[in-house]
């Protein structure tokens, strides 16, 4: 009774977080099998969880200017290698991680719903485009995000270069749909399903191979990374926090991140207001790109502008990590907004998010689902995918010099 | 000798750029003011709100062999190229 008084009457930020914890503790504990997927049996939590993943990662993003495009790109432009630790360190942990949740029992042996079932070669030519676009746009669909929530305006264009690539993807649909079925290399999108024996044992292989250059790497000291920058968080921490959160939302949503259908909603939501009758002979619009059983029923999504799936998780991680990062940036007390950057630069950025939209439309996804869930998952779609992101990250270094120092 | 004492300093305004562009601008600029900078005559500040750019241009200017100083100043970050002592 005590207690309950006390509950009742919280004073100060401490009272409040013991009241929380004290009324968490009353609680019987959830099963496993609860836990599981709870965000599908109540999809009204959908909105917020994703939101708050997003706030999460904006922060620490922003924090951290762990940037998987800016990773890349400094190899190929400057032999800069500086930041590929956390690269390598999130697949590596990422794949761990997964492989432990699938031998628990916890995770499926089956890739997530949002993967498809078919392997296309426009995932290499998907990746490849991504690749460039990312190197001219200056960051990827997330880095574009939280560079934008800090008041960048390059990353504005770039974003709405983003936009405007959705938009072409829609127009040239029917004939890219074609393309795919011809170009379809198998029908087993994992390397798990397409080598049942040896692929969780391959897994394990490839783990232990990333290993080797960590420790080496962490024994030299080269894990960290020196800034001056004002709360700086080691990215190697951030590739960490994000391997878990993946993780998490996989477990309790039923699929890992993934975050470019967002874009093409938005943009068919803008489209919407100026062209409503071409929207709906649009036929990429219409179809659904998700479908996910439930015990409660079908849930559905797509790129189309309807309040569906995609429009209750991607939308909030969207906006979460843009929020996150203004919030980050106003507590160091760094948001600015603007100025415009030089016009070839902005230029190169809204082009490279046109690009980078285009291509992961191509591929079926951005490197948020491919690099942080698809390579883990040992997903064929994610290695074509990753193939071709380095070989267009390195056209992007040649190419990005000669266009904004002319 | 008053030249190095106090050097003429450049100031290069990249507020709003993002990476690469950022250290290819103030690349582009030290070659082109190299011999005023080794002779002591100049000095480069650089002001930049993009946070990446406070760990790539001093990493990539102490390579080639100048004294980087960082330092916040409002919503941005100052960074200054100089020669060594």
């Amino acid at each position: 009774m005590i207690t309950l008084h006390y509950v009742a009457q919280p004073r100060g930020v401490r009272d409040c977080f013991i009241t929380g914890w004290t009324w968490l503790s009353l609680q019987p504990l959830p099963t496993l099998e609860a836990i599981f997927y709870m965000l599908l049996a109540n999809p009204n939590l959908l909105f917020p969880a994703f939101l708050l993943a997003g706030l999460l990662m904006g922060w620490l993003l922003h924090r951290s200017d762990f940037c998987i495009s800016g990773i890349l790109r400094d190899v190929f432009m400057f032999r800069d290698y500086t930041q590929l630790p956390p690269l390598l360190l999130v697949v590596a942990a990422g794949m761990l991680l997964f492989q432990l949740a699938r031998m628990a029992g916890i995770l499926p042996f089956d890739p997530p719903p949002t993967y498809g079932s078919e392997v296309s070669l426009l995932a290499l030519g998907g990746g490849l485009l991504f690749g460039i676009g990312m190197v001219l746009a200056g960051g990827c669909v997330v880095g574009t995000l939280y560079k934008l929530g800090s008041g960048n305006l390059t990353s504005l264009l770039a974003f709405l270069g983003m936009l405007v690539g959705s938009m072409i993807y829609a127009e040239i649909y029917p004939a890219v749909a074609e393309l795919r079925q011809a170009t379809v290399l198998t029908d087993r999108p994992t390397l798990v399903q397409a080598w049942p024996e040896g692929g969780l044992l391959a897994g394990w292989g490839l783990v232990a191979l990333a290993a080797i250059p960590l420790v080496l790497w962490w024994r030299q000291g080269r894990i960290t990374i020196n800034s001056p920058a004002a709360g700086f968080i080691q990215p190697w921490r951030v590739a960490l926090i994000l391997v878990a959160l993946n993780l998490l939302i996989y477990l309790l949503a039923g699929w890992p991140f993934s975050i470019s259908t967002a874009y093409t909603k938005i943009a068919a939501f803008l489209e919407l207001l100026v062209a409503p009758g071409h929207v709906a002979q649009l036929a990429y619009f219409q179809q659904d790109s998700r479908v996910i059983e439930t015990t409660g029923g079908r849930l559905t999504g797509g790129p189309g502008p309807r309040i569906d799936l995609i429009f209750i998780s991607e939308i909030p991680l969207l906006l979460g990590i843009m929020l996150g990062a203004l919030a980050s940036a106003l507590a160091l007390k760094e948001f600015h907004l603007g100025p415009w950057p030089p016009r070839r630069q902005g230029m190169a950025a809204f082009a490279g998010g046109a690009l980078v939209l285009l291509g992961a439309r191509l591929a079926g996804g951005c490197n948020l689902k491919f690099i942080l869930g698809g390579l883990p998952l040992l997903s064929f779609q994610a290695m074509l995918f990753a193939a071709g992101l380095v070989a267009g990250a390195w056209l992007g270094a040649l190419l990005l010099p000669r266009i904004i120092l002319r | 000798m008053s030249s190095s004492l106090s050097p003429q300093t450049i100031e290069l305004d990249i507020l709003g750029q993002v990476c690469p562009a950022c250290l290819l601008v103030v690349l582009k600029e030290i070659n082109q003011r190299r011999r005023e900078i080794n002779s002591g005559q100049t000095r480069l500040l650089i002001r930049t709100d993009h946070r990446n750019a406070t760990v790539t241009v001093p990493e990539s200017v102490r390579k080639m062999g100048y004294r980087v100083d960082v330092a916040k100043v409002k919503t941005y970050y100052q960074i200054v190229v100089d020669r060594q002592l």
